[in-house]
């Protein structure tokens, strides 16, 4: 058998695909910094987390990923996109980018995600839930309703955010998360 | 539904299946300590090798060999040399996606690399004393019956071994729909058999009976439209799923008249096993239902779905399974013909055909049923 | 037969059942290469003389009882699990039989990964990943049908100190043999055989309608139904029926592989929750809050929940019940189950919150403790599998209702 007619094959890199997850993931990371501003739900979320938490959410094994955490007056901050060199209490990794597609092009939401073993989860589940809420609803603010009513399993009654209130909130995050405050 | 007084059974494989399926190998193979396969494909199927290779892109993983020659039959010749490629390059696990004797070689291949010997000098039952490797199937069409299951043929003898079943089955419409229509029927027809045989067997327990359920209501949903539709992605996946399930279920049962009667005729003839397996299945069921034993509840409630189960009386429900299973080859029309005959058999074959399946089951088969069945099936009754 | 786009299922246990499946001990040791098995185990379960059983089942046999370990507390427990270990390695053990319920499987599995990875604190495998290798030979024994811990691959060890349960996760915490043998219930009295048959009950039910559903896990999840339904009251009324202890068995195995694979929901949710803080076990938890689980997701379930009630109530009542209305019948159906068993074990199976009470008679969950279940239940993982968002007022809601054992009132349920 003349093995050269069967050749080794290193993997090649989906980049593109890399770079709009990277993308989302930079818009996400914002916005969860500017929602907990905003939302006094996301605020309650992070105050109830330790202080010094940080998570990243991203994709195995190679990234993009991001990072949030937890400062001392228990707002969130995006902590940029290396996790390497910082404590990462909690890691939330999509096993791989073609897994991630589908989560951030809203074709599977989060929990249906969560449900199929796309996410590997190293740390206290507990903490990966209340990010999966927050993540939940980011999303809710950020996207118009057709499409985040894919990517969560609830859509906000009127009752729980009114419209006045999300599309307010809506300006307010999309300007702090480009502007980074 | 009563449990037997003893059983066994073991569902080896983990299955997994549908959108992007192909993307969890690397990190699937990783939690066995695996990242460099060798990965076989048939060289035939055109688009396979291209979609598994991009579907490691952006992993830790790394190809060891592609290897996209034909096999013709699992042969000792074979299987060393795909052993030499996979020790050249450093694999440490196997990826195969096709069927038939490429598995076979493919799973051979795993029992030298562990076993340091000849896979030959395994043939038989439960002659491999440990682990093999790492070992990925991802079926394009399982034409024998056996790749998701614990057996692997070498140089026309029978391996048998928990082992040797499939660590995980990936199943993906970029690999089960490039199957030609007459494989994804032949491989349809022979999970039919041998899921309903599952449920017939002397084995018979409540997990073979929900595998077996779970196969049979895939195939007869799915099964036709495939082979009318082979590029249809969603129906190839149902039709690999139930295929993949009923192995499962064969694994643990042994060989019923049907199984080993069409293997002993494919043998002599050279027509498709899955063809005979589809005729005399027909004529099993419709046997069963004149003989004392009946068809027997599970039987019925997976041949006929729990809707029209629970419609029928009591007394109807074995008419109203075989309606249903005849419905499903009315669908299938003439791809199955309606009798033995029609296959072009030759008569005289029936008789040492009998005797043949006597000598290869284990299950105590006797010579008067098995020329029964094909009698019966010979006249397509 | 529904096909999700995307599912995975693994279910690799080797099942051995039957009325004298202890006799093969021996023979499986061997086939796993043991030779010097530890038996992992509780008080109860020694009480009950079954672990006699098991000693006789090992007469004649090469291998030997390394060590016997009878007191896994009802809880599985990190330093037990730590100091178990170590006796493993003590007494130079090399498989572990573990003859008990979820407790003990749990603690077995925990021992297992520290004495097959070597270390002294299970804690140093807390994390995703941890486990990754192909640990030494368990054999699992339920003697309760059951949770079905038998083929699941989760180990929930607590740490009492820090007050959390850490769900231990990996395919190499499958046991290698799950061995059903129907002495191992016999003795099981009425009040604890209907509970834990009830969790089973829910572990399907909740399993045919949760994110994850799949083929599999439907076919394993129906059966296990039938076997269930069939048989509880039956072994009720009459303990000592070996057919129907090995029905139960077998379909709370089947009921393990349906929801280790499709997963759980808010029955489980508040299960945990209501465990956790007010101390109930969790099969009289099941039980309970099944009717109010199916009663919540029923605006996004109807058609599964619906379908439920073919192997609850069997074909004939199915045929009878128009399309419409099988879904309320199946409810209806649990609820008269549980008022059945409550009626067969004189009151001592609980209909809901209210009524449970501990061995002395005391109220278990106080109405005040309700609003700590439902934040309790907001950490719990299940909560990402059912159907329907649950959010602290939705727990709460159902929680207020489930006290009272009124049935859910529908209009106040939120509908995503």
């Amino acid at each position: 058998m003349n093995h050269d007619s069967y050749p080794e094959i290193k993997p090649g890199k989906k980049t593109l695909k890399r770079i709009y997850i990277a993308v989302m993931l930079f818009i996400v990371g914002r916005a969860i910094q500017a929602a907990c501003r905003t939302d006094s739900t996301v605020k309650k979320e992070f105050q109830n987390f330790k202080d010094g938490f940080a998570f990243s959410l991203g994709v195995h094994p190679f990234g993009p990923w991001m990072i949030v955490g937890r400062d001392e007056k228990g707002r969130a901050k995006y902590l940029g996109w290396k996790p390497e060199g910082k404590k990462i209490s909690l890691k939330m990794n999509i096993k791989n980018v073609e897994a991630a597609m589908l989560v951030f092009t809203f074709m599977e939401s989060t929990s249906v995600a969560f449900a199929r073993n796309r996410f590997v989860v190293d740390g206290d589940l507990i903490d990966a839930l209340a990010i999966v809420r927050v993540l939940d609803l980011v999303e809710v603010y950020l996207l118009p309703k057709l499409i985040a009513g894919l990517a969560v399993k609830r859509y906000p009654k009127w009752s729980e955010l009114s419209p006045v209130k999300k599309h307010l909130g809506r300006i307010v995050i999309y300007t702090r998360a480009l502007l980074g405050f | 539904m009563q449990s037997p007084a003893y059983y066994e059974y073991l569902g080896r494989p983990k299955m997994i299946s549908g959108k992007r399926a192909l993307e969890q190998i690397p990190a699937e193979l990783e939690g066995y300590g695996a990242s460099r396969p060798l990965v076989m494909v048939e060289g035939a199927t055109p688009g396979v090798g291209a979609a598994i290779t991009k579907a490691m892109y952006d992993s830790n993983l790394v190809i060891g060999a592609l290897f996209d020659g034909h096999v013709a039959g699992s042969t000792s010749g074979i299987v060393r040399e795909l052993a030499g490629l996979h020790a050249a390059r450093k694999c440490d696990s196997i990826v195969v996606a096709g069927g038939g004797p490429l598995v076979d070689a493919a799973k051979c291949v795993n029992i030298e690399l562990t076993q340091k010997k000849a896979a030959i000098q395994f043939s038989g039952e439960n002659k491999i004393p440990k682990e093999l490797g790492p070992f990925v199937l991802v079926p394009v069409a399982l034409v024998s019956g056996y790749e998701a299951s614990r057996y692997a043929f070498i140089d026309g003898k029978m391996c048998g071994s928990d082992f040797l079943s499939p660590d995980m089955v990936i199943i993906d419409s970029r690999a089960s729909s490039k199957a030609a229509p007459a494989q994804t029927l032949s491989s349809g027809l022979i999970a039919l058999a041998h899921a309903i045989e599952a449920i017939l067997s002397p084995q018979a327990n409540p997990i073979m009976g929900s595998y077996a359920y779970a196969a049979i209501r895939l195939l007869s949903e799915n099964l036709p439209a495939a082979v009318r539709k082979p590029k249809d992605g969603k129906k190839s996946v149902a039709v690999a799923n139930g295929c993949a399930i009923a192995a499962t279920a064969f694994s643990n049962a042994p060989a019923g008249v049907v199984h080993c009667l069409a293997e002993a005729l494919s043998d002599a003839t050279g027509v498709d096993p899955g063809v005979y397996m589809g005729i005399l299945v027909r004529s099993l069921v419709r046997k069963r239902m004149e003989d004392k034993a009946g068809l027997g509840d599970e039987l019925c409630l997976a041949l006929s779905g729990p809707a029209v189960y629970s419609v029928s009386e009591a007394k109807r429900r074995p008419e109203a399974a075989l309606q249903s299973l005849n419905s499903v080859f009315g669908e299938l029309g003439n791809a199955v013909p309606a009798d033995l005959a029609a296959t072009g058999t030759p008569e005289g074959q029936l008789g040492p055909a009998a005797k043949n399946a006597v000598k290869a089951s284990s299950a105590k088969l006797s010579e008067k049923e098995c020329m029964d069945l094909l009698e019966r099936a010979w006249g397509g009754k | 037969m529904f096909l999700p786009d995307y599912y995975e299922f693994c279910a690799r246990v080797k099942t051995v059942a039957g009325h004298r499946a202890l006799d093969r001990i021996p023979e499986l040791l061997s086939s796993l290469g043991s030779s010097r098995p530890m038996i992992v185990t509780d008080r109860g379960v020694v009480g009950a003389g079954l672990i006699k059983l098991v000693n006789a089942a090992m007469k004649g046999s090469k291998a030997k009882i390394g060590a016997l370990y009878d007191e896994t507390p009802p809880d599985s427990e990190y330093t037990v699990v730590n100091s178990v270990a170590k006796l493993y390695r003590a007494k130079k053990c090399d498989s572990i039989l573990a003859v008990g319920g979820g407790s003990v499987m749990d603690t077995a599995k925990g021992v297992n990964i520290l004495a097959s990875l070597g270390g002294s604190n299970i804690q140093d495998y807390e994390g995703a990943g941890a486990v990754r290798r192909k640990l030494k030979p368990l054999i699992a024994i339920p003697t309760t049908s059951g949770t079905g811990s038998e083929v699941t691959l989760v180990a929930v060890i607590a740490d009492h100190k820090r007050k959390v349960k850490i769900p231990f996760t990996s395919y190499f915490l499958l046991p290698d043999i799950a061995l059903l043998d129907s002495r191992m219930t016999k003795t099981l009295p009425p009040f604890l055989t209907a509970p834990t048959a009830m969790d089973a009950l829910t572990h399907a039910c909740e399993a045919y309608y949760c994110l994850a559903k799949n083929p599999l896990s439907d076919a394993t999840a129906i059966a296990a139904i039938r076997l269930i339904s069939a048989n509880l009251l039956k072994v009720i009324k009459k303990p000592g029926d070996l057919q129907g202890r090995l029905d139960l068995a077998n379909g709370a195995i089947l009921a393990g592989m349906a929801f280790s694979n499709s997963m759980v929901g808010i029955v489980h949710n508040l299960g945990h929750a209501t465990g956790g803080v007010c101390g109930v076990p969790h099969g009289v938890c099941m039980s309970l809050f099944l009717p109010y689980g199916l009663e919540y997701n029923l605006h996004k379930r109807a058609g599964e929940i619906g379908e439920l009630l073919f192997p609850l109530a069997g074909p004939e009542v199915y045929a009878a019940t128009p399309v419409k209305q099988r879904p309320e019948k199946t409810i209806e159906y649990i609820r008269g189950m549980n008022q059945d068993l409550h009626d067969a074990t004189g009151g001592r199976h609980a209909r809901f919150l209210k009524e449970i009470v501990d061995r002395d008679g005391r109220q278990l969950v106080p109405v005040e403790k309700l609003p700590e279940i439902a934040r309790t239940a907001q950490g719990d993982g299940t909560k990402v599998y059912n159907p329907e968002d649950v959010s602290y007022d939705d727990a709460l809601m159902v929680l207020e209702h489930a006290y009272e054992g009124k049935p859910l009132d529908r209009k106040r349920i939120k509908k995503g």
